[in-house]
């Protein structure tokens, strides 16, 4: 008999460690281009002392405006688009396989996810400059091609902020700041110009699910949430800090949102089933569809982005 | 061995009322019992209506649905096979579900495709582990062995497809496959409830009409064809209702072990021993089993919920250790 | 009541048959007893009469029906058989057990009828369990288990009655009373089939031998027709010696150390 106890007590406690692990631990904290990271940690303050201290990536690593590369991969929708914007798109010898705009990338060979590079199809391309985005799962390969002695610029490029210093930082790298300062500005102006527009409108109650079942929702931390900020809406989770939190459905039915948004990376546009017509807002059809490939991510088509849901939002919304 | 007296029975039922008023009542959202009340009603906030008529009860019952079908499969193989650790995945049924699960994930189908697929991938799963125990054992007669034998090897395929399935895509379907795989209630409708209450139903229903073959089946497979039972057709009629019961609730619900492993073994522990009374006790445990297991799956951690089939395997574990000190 | 007629079986098509050619039969209120050393086919016999084996040439009649033409349940209620090895994984209560051999007789519904309680009831008596009914079948002792096992093949209600190595791992009073029982039943008017190696009680409770060897009949007749000191020799391999027991006045083998 002791010795059932024993083993009993043990399962019991070993089943404790599990449960305290799994909540303290990523409880999907996921950025909205799908990565899995853990919650972002505080960014390198570079971005106002250019010239001094030695300005460093998001791994970490010191960045080098020596010489301009001319053999660029960006294996990042996001930067992939910025140096398009940005004028240097003629560069580009790879991107990422999820780079769709604009249809000129599309030309630009293709050279896997993004997330778990090839190291061995890269270095055979001898580029100047591989981009990468800023997950754990690119460490490893960023290391890999340090060591084969290519440059890596690695961002992690999740909020608006983050994308106004990306932006600039691609402009000096590539040899043209002032193009870049100019596109920055632009997209800058038009989400203030949309703020304003539907500040003094009542803002709904919206609710954004990337993933039906489960189901994770935009949470406080996404740059989802601050699109929905500029656009005149009140996420129900925006007091939630992480990007894309799991929530209960039950939950969200309770707090009865007055539309559900879909689309964007990660969201599907199938029809909301199942369970999901718990929730007043979809069996009354208060559902607001944005497309795929525009809002995706803090980048340079956010402007458009912002001023496309503001439009769902606020029907009749006078923006120039 | 406790023996089973008439009351028993009616504890059980009451026993799965009371657990199934819980499921109801409690969640993520506290809700009063005057709420829950209200919204069997029509004169309640939408909402709360919603959460319990459109969220909760389906959910409850489903499991119920999945636990009658677990328990009932499992005892039926267990009895068949003469094994008390056979269990209701054994002919690859889990295997070939997931396949069809994750395919019909990768393909982007609409979730209300997935129980079909999945069912579809049991079935050739199932199929195909006859087939292959056909082709290798000896004519005429299908050798539980083998068949065993070839379930084992369409399972470990099936793995190996997933594996190969899940290399290449984005992390979403990845995440939305395992979730899959972990089992849950937690997608239930009305729709679902539909189907897979008809299905249950005429499955037991199949499985409670040919009870006394399997009684005589337990004694062997000479002794069987002495009392007169057709030994291969009896054998295989009890594999497939047991795998297509399996196969169903796969497709509902996912992955969620143990449950047919352990409810016959508690059923016997009250005493029970005819196949007929097994079933029904295996039906009114099991429904008990994964009902409780669904709600301390969605309370212990709010707004997370523990997958299911990891609840119902804590569960039954103690239960497990309790029998193998009975053994000694 | 149950007749093998130029029976041969062969497991495999390339193999030499299991069993060539055996003719025996089994009539009402006699023993019958089939021995021969191991592997010379008499377990295989009772394997054909329960269709569990094909037959390549040959039949089996029962009242002169062939065996494959009657319905199986037909056949349990006609003809009952105890195996020698059943799986005891699930134990049940020894009523209960004694209970499913009314499964021939029962529909397709399964539900027992009251004609059951009753059969289940003469079958414990006529197999002298009844002191077990209430009992559980895992806590019974060997002779106990056996004895109800028969009172199971009685419960079919069939006049034949076959048993496979009905004594292996019992002592000596338990295969008296398993031997015992079967003389009575025959006396009673069932046609017992014995198949079993103990060949003194059978050459004492027998009323006719069938000795096999290497699957074909060798020898057949009543005991002492059988029981030969130079045949035993030649189909056993041993030296041994045939006496007269004066206390049960049958023949009695006695096997003699071997010195080469």
């Amino acid at each position: 008999m002791r010795r059932v106890r024993i083993a009993v007590g043990a399962l019991l406690t070993g089943l404790l460690l599990t449960i305290t692990i799994s909540c303290t631990g990523e409880n999907g904290s996921r950025s909205p281009s799908g990565a899995v990271t853990a919650t972002p940690t505080a960014k390198p303050t570079a971005k106002s002392t250019a010239a001094a201290a030695t300005q460093r990536d998001d791994f970490g690593r010191p960045i080098s405006f020596a010489t301009t590369p001319l053999r660029v991969v960006s294996l990042n929708p996001t930067t992939t688009e910025t140096i398009f914007a940005i004028g240097a798109g003629a560069r580009l010898i790879g991107r990422s396989h999820w780079d769709e705009w604009p249809a000129a990338a599309k030309a630009v060979p293709d050279m896997g996810n993004g997330i778990g590079v090839n190291v061995e199809q890269l270095v055979a391309a001898r580029p100047d400059l591989v981009i990468l985005y800023a997950s754990e799962d690119n460490r490893a390969a960023a290391d890999r091609l340090a060591s084969a002695g290519i440059a890596t610029l690695s961002l992690k490029i999740d909020r608006v902020a983050d994308f106004n210093r990306a932006i600039l930082l691609l402009g000096r790298m590539l040899g043209d700041s002032a193009q870049a300062a100019v596109v920055r500005d632009s997209v800058a102006a038009t989400l203030q110009r949309v703020a304003r527009a539907t500040s003094a409108l009542h803002h709904p109650t919206v609710v954004w699910p990337l993933i039906d079942a489960s189901p994770m929702v935009v949470g406080g931390g996404s740059f989802l949430n601050e699109l929905l900020d500029v656009a005149g809406a009140n996420n129900i989770y925006s007091a939630l800090t992480q990007p894309s939190p799991l929530v209960s459905i039950e939950d969200v039915t309770a707090r009865n949102p007055d539309f559900v948004i879909r689309g964007g990376e990660g969201g599907s546009v199938a029809p909301l089933g199942g369970v999901w017509r718990a929730v007043p807002a979809v069996s009354l059809g208060r559902v607001i569809r944005v497309p795929t490939t525009l809002v995706m991510r803090p980048s340079v088509q956010m402007g458009q982005a912002a001023t496309t849901l503001a439009r769902a939002l606020h029907p009749g919304i006078q923006l120039p | 061995m406790i023996v089973h007296r008439a009351w028993h029975w009616w504890g059980g039922v009451l026993a799965l009322a009371a657990v199934c008023v819980l499921g109801v009542a409690l969640g993520t959202v506290r809700l009063s019992i005057a709420q829950v009340l209200s919204a069997l009603t029509t004169d309640a906030a939408p909402s709360v209506h919603s959460i319990i008529v459109t969220l909760r009860l389906p959910r409850v019952v489903l499991a119920a649905l999945v636990g009658i079908a677990l328990g009932t499969s499992g005892a039926t193989l267990q009895a068949t096979l003469r094994n008390p650790l056979a269990e209701p995945y054994l002919l690859g049924v889990s295997g070939g579900a997931a396949v069809g699960a994750v395919a019909a994930m990768m393909l982007g189908a609409s979730s209300v495709f997935w129980p079909l697929l999945a069912f579809t991938g049991a079935a050739v799963a199932v199929v195909l582990a006859i087939g292959v125990a056909r082709g290798a054992g000896k004519s005429g007669h299908t050798d539980v062995r083998v068949l065993l034998m070839a379930g084992v090897v369409v399972g470990a395929f099936a793995n190996a497809l997933i594996m190969i399935l899940l290399a290449n895509v984005p992390a979403n379907t990845v995440r939305g496959a395992l979730w899959w795989m972990m089992g849950s209630v937690a997608d239930a409708t009305w729709y679902t409830v539909a189907w897979l209450g008809v299905y249950v139903a005429l499955g037991v229903a199949y499985l409670m009409i040919y009870a006394p073959e399997i009684d005589v089946l337990t004694l062997g497979e000479d002794s069987a064809a002495g009392l007169g039972v057709d030994v291969s057709r009896a054998t295989r009629r009890a594999f497939l209702a047991s795998a297509m019961l399996a196969a169903a609730t796969v497709a509902a619900a996912g992955l969620i072990g143990f449950v047919g492993l352990v409810v016959p073994h508690m059923a016997r522990a009250f005493g029970l021993s005819r196949q007929r009374a097994i079933l029904a006790g295996c039906a009114i445990i099991g429904a008990i089993l994964v009902v409780a297991s669904d709600l301390l799956a969605r309370v212990v951690i709010p707004p997370s919920e523990l997958p299911l089939g990891a609840v119902t395997a804590v569960l039954g574990v103690p239960f497990f250790l309790i029998q193998l000190r009975r053994m000694r | 009541m149950i007749r093998y007629e130029n029976v041969t079986i062969a497991y495999d098509a390339a193999q030499p048959p299991v069993v060539s050619d055996v003719s025996l039969e089994a009539v009402r209120g006699s023993v019958t007893a089939i021995v021969g050393p191991n592997g010379s086919g008499k377990s295989t016999l009772v394997r054909a009469l329960l269709g569990r084996v094909p037959l390549v040439n040959g039949r089996i009649l029962i009242d002169g029906t062939d065996a494959t033409t009657i319905p199986r349940r037909e056949l349990a209620r006609r003809c009952a058989v105890v195996t020698q090895r059943e799986d005891t994984t699930f134990s049940r209560g020894v009523a209960e057990y004694i209970a499913l051999g009314r499964f021939p007789q029962q529909g397709s519904w399964g539900a027992p009828a009251s004609g059951d309680v009753e059969a289940v009831n003469i079958a414990a008596r006529r197999a002298g369990v009844e002191a077990l009914l209430g009992r559980v079948t895992d806590e019974l002792s060997g002779g106990e288990w056996q004895r109800v096992r028969v009172a199971r093949a009685l419960a079919q209600g069939g006049e034949a009655l076959v048993l496979d190595e009905p004594t292996s791992f019992l002592d000596v009073g338990h295969e008296m009373q398993v031997f015992q029982l079967a003389s009575a039943l025959a006396e009673s008017g069932a046609a017992v089939l014995i198949v079993s190696h103990q060949l003194n009680l059978v050459a004492r409770f027998a009323t006719s031998m069938v000795m096999l060897h290497r699957g074909a009949v060798i020898a057949k007749g009543t005991p002492d027709t059988v029981m030969r000191g130079e045949l035993l020799e030649r189909v056993y391999d041993w030296p041994l010696v045939v006496t007269r027991d004066p206390a049960v006045n049958a023949p009695m083998l006695v096997p003699l150390r071997r010195t080469t």
